[in-house]
């Protein structure tokens, strides 16, 4: 036995510390490597330098919490409306409340007023609402297509379809940021919800599907804002916009440098709070109506949701006051290098590590652990999303740098993963567009998209065509290496398959002890 | 041939390779796994939601010399005594499915029979209990009451052509727990009348509850002392 596994025979076991060694080694990695950025290479100000490291320990401490509120509270309360919903047998119910979840969950979603903010020429309110209708339309058509038994790969080709049809006839200042909504729609508190909702549904059945299509939920439904925005790209014909950058908080001593996080933490906690409380809500609802949970298990949840809470008040502070300057400061610094083509390699360095970072890649990967019972490793996920996202990081800087239009990446991006889908056991294609929406999350929006917006003003590129879409990528990478991954396994288990075959004689008969 | 037993150890989820790397240096090659869930120790740490309780059951068919060389390095290596790390119990094989099922099964082993050995009276049972989803906390509340230790729950769906109900494309099942818990075989009928008593057909748990001879055990230190 390696030293390695005869320590871990010996640990202790209490989850919480479990969480935090886990979400240390998320975080600690990117943490290393803006480290050796700013200790080397660039002279970071040390304000900006006290503040990432203050926002990495938030983070540590953040998704710590957050995944095992997630866990324990947010799980099972997605799997058993899921399971209810299905259980009930009734078709209006099954749609109104799909449709109901979708809306509901999206529109109490941070990320998405962000986005509103950023849309040029049309009203927030238009905006959220129509992206909100999105998703809830979406996720009807996700529990349809199930019930109906549609593959995944042909509603996927439709609609991807009709999105790139609308995208010639939007202007330019549109496409990039229609394509991020998806992304930035699905954020840290929907994605869970919406994932363990797809798992209820499909634990209550008995049929071979079962276990495939309960993914496939949460990217879904990210096709559905990109749509919503596209349309109303095309009715508004917006003009042409200038984004802001909010300026950068200057710090000359440490106090300062605690007023700027307390002051944080009221928005993100009000924030939270919002996109906390539909699921809240819908969980007491179906409690009362239908579920009739055990004592037990309510006060788990109750436990759960507070610590998600807590969790991801912290993460998103520390993210947004940590971590979104020091990515806005790095682009910057080697934007305006003269050999700023390195970039690229730095970028995908950047997205490599980063990923793990975001706290739904973690439900997601423990999520496919459970469904295939332990078949496909954690670490084959989330390997094959750290190699996604540092290509999609390597496109987005060579899109900024080339100024070519994010049609040239994303069409070709998704016409090869719609043709792998038709190659790939169809449970990898369903947890591949999955894993573009999770991938897509907090981390994606306070530190890769500031990072993008910094080497575009370096360059001298236009921030609303140039900078965004790089979520955009962050999304469709994902889609294409866990198919890759689908693959893999495909031949593995026939080369197996193969190994096992060996031919009986004769007729054998049974041996008694 | 020799006596062949089938062996299930149920341990922590993230000892999965240090146990695959065990089963390796024993000599066994066929390893099934599957996820489960531990019951929790306490009550209150059960509430908050931190008690760890993933788990991971393996399934092996071993003969007797290997089954006794695993229970003793489960014991000596793997430390399974230690609370809250795992058990493992054996039942004797009937019969198997031919020549290359048993190689399958058992490849790697020289099946070596240790001649005479008779079926010495079992002293342990495990109790399968199968119940409503959501129902193991009433099932193990009631076990413990009688002395039971902890048990494993497994989820499961209630199959039945009779109960098979199709929505369109999908059919419905109901979602069962099923729940295993080892005990001494004195302690046997009490638990299962505490089960029976709190937890049975008339109650919200719609628990019924069966018993099946345990050959070996390792890691249920209070119940194994006097071996």
């Amino acid at each position: 036995m390696t030293r390695e596994g005869r320590e871990l025979i010996k640990h202790n076991r209490t989850i919480l510390l479990e969480k935090l060694k886990e979400s240390l080694s998320s975080v600690l990695p990117v943490t290393i490597i803006v480290f050796i950025l700013c200790f080397i290479f660039f002279p970071a100000d040390s304000g900006i330098m006290l503040t990432f490291i203050i926002g990495a320990v938030m983070l540590i401490l953040g998704m710590g919490l957050f995944t095992l509120g997630a866990d324990i509270a947010m799980m099972p309360i997605g799997e058993n409306v899921g399971a209810a919903i299905t259980k009930s047998r009734k078709m209006w119910l099954i749609i109104l409340a799909s449709f109901l979840v979708g809306a509901a969950v999206t529109m109490s979603e941070p990320s998405l007023t962000v986005l509103a903010q950023q849309v040029p020429g049309i009203p927030n309110m238009v905006l959220i609402i129509t992206v909100s209708i999105g998703v809830g339309l979406f996720l009807v058509f996700s529990m349809l297509r199930i019930i109906f038994r549609i593959k995944l790969s042909y509603i996927l080709i439709g609609v991807y379809t009709v999105i790139f049809t609308l995208s010639f006839f939007v202007p330019k200042e549109f496409l990039s940021v229609a394509f991020d909504s998806g992304g930035v729609s699905t954020g840290a508190m929907t994605v869970p919800f919406i994932l363990a909702f797809g798992a209820g549904t499909a634990s209550i059945r008995s049929d071979k599907n079962a276990q495939s299509e309960s993914f496939g939920f949460v990217g879904l439904s990210a096709a559905g804002p990109i749509l919503a925005v596209l349309i109303l790209g095309v009715l508004y014909k917006g003009s042409g916009s200038e984004y802001e950058l909010s300026g950068m908080a200057n710090v000359d001593n440490t106090k300062q440098i605690t007023r700027l996080f307390i002051s944080d933490i009221p928005v993100r906690m009000a924030e939270v709070a919002i996109a906390v409380l539909p699921i809240v809500l819908f969980f007491v609802i179906f409690q009362l109506a239908v579920l009739k949970l055990k004592k037990g298990q309510v006060i788990r949840i109750i436990f759960g949701v507070i610590y998600a809470y807590i969790g991801l008040v912290l993460f998103l502070t520390g993210a947004n006051v940590g971590f979104l300057q020091m990515g806005s400061f790095l682009g910057q610094e080697i934007g305006s290098l003269s050999y700023n083509w390195i970039v690229i390699p730095i970028g995908m360095m950047i997205g490599y590590f980063l990923v793990i970072a975001e706290p739904a890649v973690h439900v997601l990967s423990k999520q496919v652990v459970e469904l295939s019972s332990g078949a496909i490793p954690k670490k084959a996920i989330s390997t094959s999303l750290s190699i996604g996202v540092s290509i999609s990081i390597g496109l987005s800087m060579i899109k900024i740098l080339t100024g070519a239009s994010i049609l040239y990446f994303v069409i070709p991006g998704y016409v090869i993963a719609l043709i792998l889908s038709f190659f790939v056991p169809s449970v990898f294609t369903a947890i591949a567009i999955d894993s573009g929406a999770v991938a897509s999350g907090p981390m994606t929006a306070t530190f890769l998209l500031p990072f993008a917006i910094g080497v575009c003003l370096s360059v001298g590129g236009n921030i609303v065509v140039d900078a965004f879409g790089i979520v955009a990528m962050v999304t469709m990478t994902p889609f294409i290496t866990i198919q890759v991954l689908g693959l893999y396994y495909k031949f593995k288990l026939k080369a197996a398959e193969k190994e096992q075959e060996h031919k009986l004689s004769k007729k054998e008969s049974i041996i008694n002890f | 041939m020799g006596n062949m037993f089938y062996m299930i150890i149920i341990t922590q989820r993230e000892y999965e390779n240090t146990y695959h790397e065990f089963f390796k240096e024993n000599g066994i090659n066929t390893v099934l796994s599957d996820l489960c869930k531990g019951t929790a120790q306490k009550k209150t740490l059960d509430y908050l939601g931190i008690e760890k309780t993933e788990k991971i059951m393996f399934h092996v068919i071993a003969d007797c010399v290997h089954r006794d060389s695993i229970l003793k390095n489960l014991v000596n290596q793997m430390e399974i005594e230690t609370p809250g790390n795992g058990i493992a119990f054996t039942v004797p094989l009937e019969s198997i499915g031919g020549e290359s099922c048993l190689k399958y099964l058992a490849d790697g082993q020289e099946i070596l029979s240790k001649e005479g050995e008779k079926m010495e009276n079992l002293k342990y049972s495990l109790i399968v209990v199968v119940a409503d989803k959501g129902s193991s906390d009433i099932v193990m509340e009631a076990a413990r009451s009688a002395n039971a230790k902890g048990g494993t729950v497994v989820q499961a769906k209630e199959t039945g052509e009779n109960t098979k109900e199709r929505f369109f494309g999908v059919s419905i099942a109901t979602e069962k727990e099923m729940i295993y818990i080892l005990s001494k075989k004195q302690d046997k009928e009490s638990i299962m009348n505490a089960i029976m008593e709190k937890a049975g057909m008339d109650t919200d748990a719609h628990a019924v509850v069966f018993s099946i001879p345990v050959d070996r055990i390792a890691g249920l230190r209070s119940v194994v002392t006097e071996q």
